[in-house]
């Protein structure tokens, strides 16, 4: 009989919300591998039917506290489409800068606070400032950043409330904007500094066949808009995303797991994939940076993540700070929003990858259907495939250092748990023939 | 529901700010030129619901005598454990800023009482019909000191 191990992580730390890890083991062989989702479903997409669509951008902003821009901007857009509103250059620009504001203050905060402790063997973050403090204290600065550029233009860092369907409630004055541009100058070289310091981290050989998936836009690099491409070549409108992929329930989470619908494989959304398939739209100093550290792509270690996130803070900035330096205030601040009934859909960038809305109004302009897929939702299937991957490299390892390195895995995809409920309990059990039932 | 309250009374008292944090890490971002910063949060000790207790950084164990419940957290205001949804607790953020050389000179920690603190979980009726005291209590204290403060209250 083969031998039982049992590795329980009871709630995975430096991560958004609470998870747990099943890994059953059958001597050498990796049985199974169940990535759980403790929180209770948080039921929006029901409790917004029946609310005005003016309500929707701030109701769905409170999904996250890390990454509301995301929620408001894939929902204006998906119900600008459903009420056939088109936005002006301007608003399209100042909801650019609005998602640089979140791309900054949620990557900086995740590479020096969440997953740089790993790759000094820090157990937290309190243990790597001792080590980094002056990049630590860049870090900071960072986030501040992107929080400040949130309040300014969102009206405030916390569930923003200036974001409208058809663009925003007040167009922000020069007088704003400005104040920012010096911080920002001292942003984009901190920005490469960063970027350079975690290039020379020590990454795990791990490669995997992803299928790497993201928007795509001719243009620019993808934040609001852009067909739904892969690294398998596919490349489809945003309204075909459910023909492609769906979410499935299962039975250890309460978060839906996102498929493609074809072979029912999982796939892979992120930072990592943005820049897999959109590097030569990347700014021209995030490109400058990206030549000079020796990144390339294809790049398939997600450990490597962290340069990609790196790489998009770069970007976010230099882009930023065009559109602050060049920014002239427009009226009407939004476009004129009428009344009918209709469906719409649309997908944005968050800072976690591609998140999809569809929503559905009635001719008195209120909710009658919401579908909401959070990109670390999309991400499970993935985390869990690499886990049985990882973990089978891994076998030789005690249970303590095992856990460990599952947390660094997962840890590469920045899951915000608290995004995709509809920690981590790592269990490892080296068992015997039959895999134990799934407990309560 | 705290911080509302009391912005519409700190209006009266002068170099007093009152800023809402969704994540403990947020305060990083405010603490510059600030020489006491008053946190407000929920905790779990034992005490009944709407208990309000009152804790001054770097409180250590034994310490019980500035908490006007008597009561403190074992392992003392460092080992606070955040049961929210994101990983930096009250007490890790704080021990970075000191780290970082960041920290304010004094830190008052005012810590409510809850029942519920699962996701999703509304305010319990014991901390609602607390909550009136609870702002007066903090206000009282705002108000009878000098210098520049900062109210810092966690959403979470």
């Amino acid at each position: 009989m083969s031998e039982i191990r049992t590795i329980k992580i009871e709630a995975l730390r430096r991560v958004e919300g609470e998870g747990g890890l099943h890994v059953c083991l059958q001597g050498n062989v990796v049985a199974f591998v169940r990535l759980s989702i403790y929180e209770p479903p948080r039921f929006f997409e029901a409790f917004l039917q029946g609310r005005p669509l003016a309500e929707v951008p701030d109701l769905v902003a409170r999904i996250c506290g890390i990454c509301p821009v995301a929620y408001q901007m894939s929902s204006v857009h998906a119900l600008e489409r459903a009420l056939g509103i088109t936005i002006g250059p301007e608003i399209r620009r100042l909801r650019r800068l609005l998602y640089c504001g979140e791309w900054i203050e949620s990557h900086g905060l995740h590479i020096h606070l969440l997953h740089a402790p790993d790759f000094f063997g820090c157990d937290s973050g309190l243990e790597l400032v001792e080590r980094c403090r002056d990049e630590f204290q860049r870090g900071l600065r960072i986030k501040k950043h992107g929080n400040e550029l949130l309040e300014m233009l969102g009206g405030r860092a916390i569930h923003p409330v200036n974001v409208a369907v058809g663009g925003f409630y007040r167009a922000p004055r020069r007088t704003e904007m400005e104040p920012l541009i010096p911080a920002f100058e001292w942003g984009l070289e901190a920005a490469v500094e960063m970027t350079r310091w975690v290039a020379g981290f020590d990454f795990p050989d791990f490669e995997r066949p992803y299928e790497m998936v993201s928007l795509s836009h001719p243009d620019e690099y993808p934040m609001n808009e852009g067909r739904i491409v892969s690294t398998s070549g596919l490349s489809i409108d945003v309204n075909e995303y459910e023909k492609h992929f769906e979410e499935r329930q299962v039975e250890h989470s309460t978060a839906l797991h996102s498929v493609r619908r074809q072979d029912g494989s999982c796939y892979f959304v992120g930072p990592l994939a943005r820049v897999n398939l959109n590097f030569d739209r990347l700014s021209p100093r995030a490109r400058q940076v990206a030549e000079e550290i020796g990144f390339s792509v294809p790049c398939f270690n997600p450990f490597k993540t962290i340069i990609a996130r790196g790489l998009e803070v770069v970007h976010a900035y230099e882009e930023a700070l065009e559109i602050l330096r060049t920014y002239r205030p427009f009226n009407p601040s939004r476009s004129e929003v009428r009344l009918k009934a209709g469906e719409g859909c649309a997908a944005t960038e968050a800072p976690r990858g591609l998140i999809y809305h569809r929503f559905a109004v009635n001719d008195e302009g209120k909710v009658t259907f919401a579908k909401i897929v959070p990109p670390t939702s999309q991400n499970q299937g993935q985390i869990e495939d690499d886990l049985r991957v990882w973990i089978s490299a891994i076998l030789n390892e005690k249970d303590e250092q095992m856990a460990l390195d599952c947390e660094r895995l997962i840890r590469c995809y920045d899951p915000c748990i608290s995004c995709s409920t509809h920690f981590l309990k790592l269990t490892v059990e080296r068992n015997a023939a039959v895999p134990p039932p799934i407990s309560p | 529901m705290i911080a509302d309250q009391l912005r519409s009374h700190v209006d009266l008292v002068n170099h007093v700010v009152v800023r809402l944090a969704v994540v403990p890490t947020d305060l990083l971002d405010w603490l510059d030129g600030v020489e006491h910063l008053h946190l407000c949060d929920g905790c779990q000790t034992g005490a009944p619901p709407g208990t309000l207790h009152r804790w001054e950084w770097p409180i250590t164990e034994n310490d019980h005598s500035s908490d006007i419940h008597g009561a403190c957290p074992i392992g003392g205001l460092g080992a606070l454990r955040s049961s929210g949804s994101h990983d930096w607790g009250i007490g890790q953020t704080l021990q970075l800023a000191e780290r970082l050389g960041r920290l304010p000179s004094r830190v008052t920690l005012w810590c409510v009482e809850g029942r519920h603190f699962g996701p999703q979980d509304s305010l319990s009726a014991e901390v609602e019909a607390a909550l009136s005291a609870i702002v007066g209590e903090i206000f009282a204290e705002l108000s009878s000191r000098n210098g520049a403060g900062h109210l810092a209250k966690l959403s979470g």
